[in-house]
């Protein structure tokens, strides 16, 4: 059996505050930033899909689920806590500029 | 958060795994029991039996036992009994705003169950934890999520684990045991942990991510939807509340059995019935395959008893998965032999839960020992030992002192189903505080051994408090012999860890905790 990973930082040894800073900003990402970018997904999803509006509407949010769980597994992959923030908040951006520009034919 | 991807998935097992643990085994164990919902509030509601009683007679008995409780019902909402509930749901909204529900003999529609939440406490805490709406169903959506998290990242941490799935080392030091049980639990069943965990984010989908359907609505509906606290189809409160007529409902009920078949009815809401305009709305049952849509109801004018036509909406694909997934979740299709195996799998993710927490603590233990020194533990440490023994064994045991009180406590309470519920939260803050007051081994073992105690006494409880057991066996109720035969095969299976926890600490030196 492999050592555990977390044996690095290990109880009784200072953990440095960098290292805590960077956990709980990623438990932020995974969280708020996660659900922000499932919520862009579904939201971008339901526009652009052509399909009639209740099927583009499930297909959306079943499509986004997956999603979620892909944002929580990217935060802590990400090799530093800012790559984390910004691989969800630059698609984020985009999203949300495509949902806007699809939104105005709405009336 | 490590150099590689499989350490930081790893890493990510280990810590979304226990702190979400506590709370996924309280969702496990409730939402397993909640499979057999209907049958736990059979044994709680022994006053109430099959009947003969045609359908529609049911009906017409509790429609008119509401209007003499309430004649200006607002709204009713009546479930009739199937032939795995023999009581018949009275709800009705009074005038002045309350909600107030009943459950009935089909018969008479006069003798009333004891005051007991029954199989509706296992049900609403699996997604509402006993929290005030919606922060519970809000926490389990985002439980699921994680859980989905959880089950990608072991795949990935317990990599071995279709080598590992052949192997069980019983008794092996180390915590080698454990993690081998954590790997067939998890192996053997890890399909339905993702379809479980998918799915229980599709029943709150417009909750949870109302952003697609949001996103689709031209602005103007969306303002006014966000103003209506998302709500739609409520009835406009009417200024003249001039009391309309009421048709009767027994020609509305005949009119749906024919057009469903005999037995087939299930349910009728009837809405806005303080203003004209009312409704009369009868539901079929949905056990008749695994999706949960495609079975419309029919609606009837409440005061002239005339069918509103209804267009069935066009179905998609897409519409129709989302409706068979949904269904997957509820298993309201399941028969008798489906609904065990169900069980089973809710079981075996009991224990997956239960035994990846107890791994985190068993392979902390040596460096915890070796830092602090032997039997020694930090408070960290000592922490999360002592909430696994309140969650592990002091949710099921909490949970049986639900079944306790709904026997013991008098019949004419006040309040008697909120008491049984405070009962359940009361003996599990003791068991939140037994694991600080007494030895991390020994608060183990009394609690498993209390949680078995109380639940392989509750035959002799119920024995002792009331005819139904009696009669139960003389009638050869299977569904209530059934109830007290799994409840005591649960208690044996707790009497045996308390065993096995005590074997497997013998000889292990006191431990103790030392607060840094």
């Amino acid at each position: 059996m492999t050592p555990s990973p977390s044996s690095r930082v290990g109880a009784g040894r200072r953990i440095p505050w960098r290292y805590r800073l960077s956990v709980a900003s990623r438990v932020v990402a995974a969280l708020a930033g996660g659900y922000l970018l499932t919520s862009l997904t579904a939201a971008l999803l339901a526009l652009a899909l052509p399909l009639p509006r209740e099927e583009a509407v499930r297909t959306a949010a079943l499509v986004s689920f997956l999603i979620y769980p892909a944002a929580v597994l990217w935060v802590f992959i990400a090799s530093s806590a800012r790559r984390a923030w910004l691989g969800l908040l630059v698609p984020a951006l985009v999203m949300s500029l495509a949902v806007w520009w699809l939104r105005r034919g709405l009336g | 958060m490590k150099k590689t991807i499989r350490g930081s998935l790893t890493w990510l097992h280990t810590w979304c795994g226990l702190l979400l643990g506590w709370l996924l085994y309280a969702i496990f164990v409730t939402g397993t029991a909640s499979y057999y919902k209907h049958e736990i509030t059979q044994w709680a509601h022994p006053e109430l039996r099959f009947t003969a009683a045609s359908r529609i007679d049911a009906l017409e008995q509790g429609y008119r036992e509401v209007l003499r409780a309430e004649p200006d019902a607002a709204s009713i909402y009546i479930v009739l009994p199937d032939d795995r509930s023999p009581g018949l749901f009275l709800g009705w909204e009074t005038p002045e705003g309350a909600y107030l529900t009943r459950t009935v003999d089909a018969c008479t529609a006069k003798v009333q169950a004891r005051d007991s939440r029954a199989g509706e406490f296992f049900y609403r805490f699996h997604f509402e934890l006993q929290l005030p709406y919606p922060w519970g169903r809000w926490i389990a959506c985002f439980a699921a999520v994680f859980m989905l998290v959880a089950l990608i990242t072991g795949i990935v941490a317990h990599r071995r684990f279709f080598k590992d799935f052949f192997t069980f080392r019983p008794g092996k030091p180390g915590g080698r045991s454990w993690l081998d049980f954590h790997n067939l639990a998890g192996v053997i069943a890890l399909p339905f942990y993702l379809m479980i965990s998918y799915t229980a984010l599709i029943l709150f989908l417009d909750m949870f991510m109302p952003w697609a359907r949001l996103a689709v609505e031209p602005p103007a509906v969306q303002t006014a939807q966000m103003e209506a606290g998302g709500r739609t189809g409520d009835s406009a409160v009417s200024t003249a509340p001039a009391k309309p007529e009421r048709a009767e409902w027994r020609p509305m009920a005949e009119q749906a059995e024919k057009a469903w078949g005999p037995g087939r009815l299930r349910s009728v809401y009837a809405a806005g019935l303080a203003a004209p305009g009312g409704t009369v709305s009868f539901s079929p049952a949905n056990d008749d395959g695994i999706s949960v849509g495609a079975r419309a109801g029919m609606t009837f004018d409440a005061a002239t008893g005339v069918l509103i036509p209804g267009e069935a909406p066009a179905r998609g694909i897409v519409t129709r998965l989302h409706d068979v997934l949904y269904g997957l979740h509820m298993i309201h299709f399941a028969g008798a032999f489906l609904r065990s195996i169900f069980f089973f799998l809710g079981l075996l993710g009991t224990a997956l839960v239960a035994t990846g927490l107890v791994l985190w603590t068993v392979k902390r233990r040596p460096r915890q020992e070796a830092l602090h020194g032997p039997g020694r533990l930090g408070f960290g440490h000592a922490l999360v030992e002592r909430l696994n023994i309140a969650v592990i064994a002091g949710f099921p045991a909490s949970l049986a002192t639900f079944f306790w009180a709904n026997r013991l406590l008098p019949l004419g309470l006040e309040n008697r189903g909120d008491r049984e519920v405070t009962i359940v939260f009361i003996a599990w803050g003791i068991a939140a505080i037994h694991p600080w007051v007494r030895s991390i081994p020994r608060a183990w073992k009394e609690q498993l051994w209390t949680g078995g105690a109380l639940l392989c006494l509750l035959p002799l409880v119920d024995a002792v408090t009331g005819p139904y057991l009696g009669r139960a066996l003389l009638e050869g109720n299977r569904t209530y012999l059934g109830f007290l035969v799994v409840v005591f095969g649960l208690g044996l299976m707790l009497g045996y860890a308390a065993h096995r926890m005590g074997r497997a600490r013998r000889g292990g030196k006191p431990v103790t905790v030392e607060t840094a």
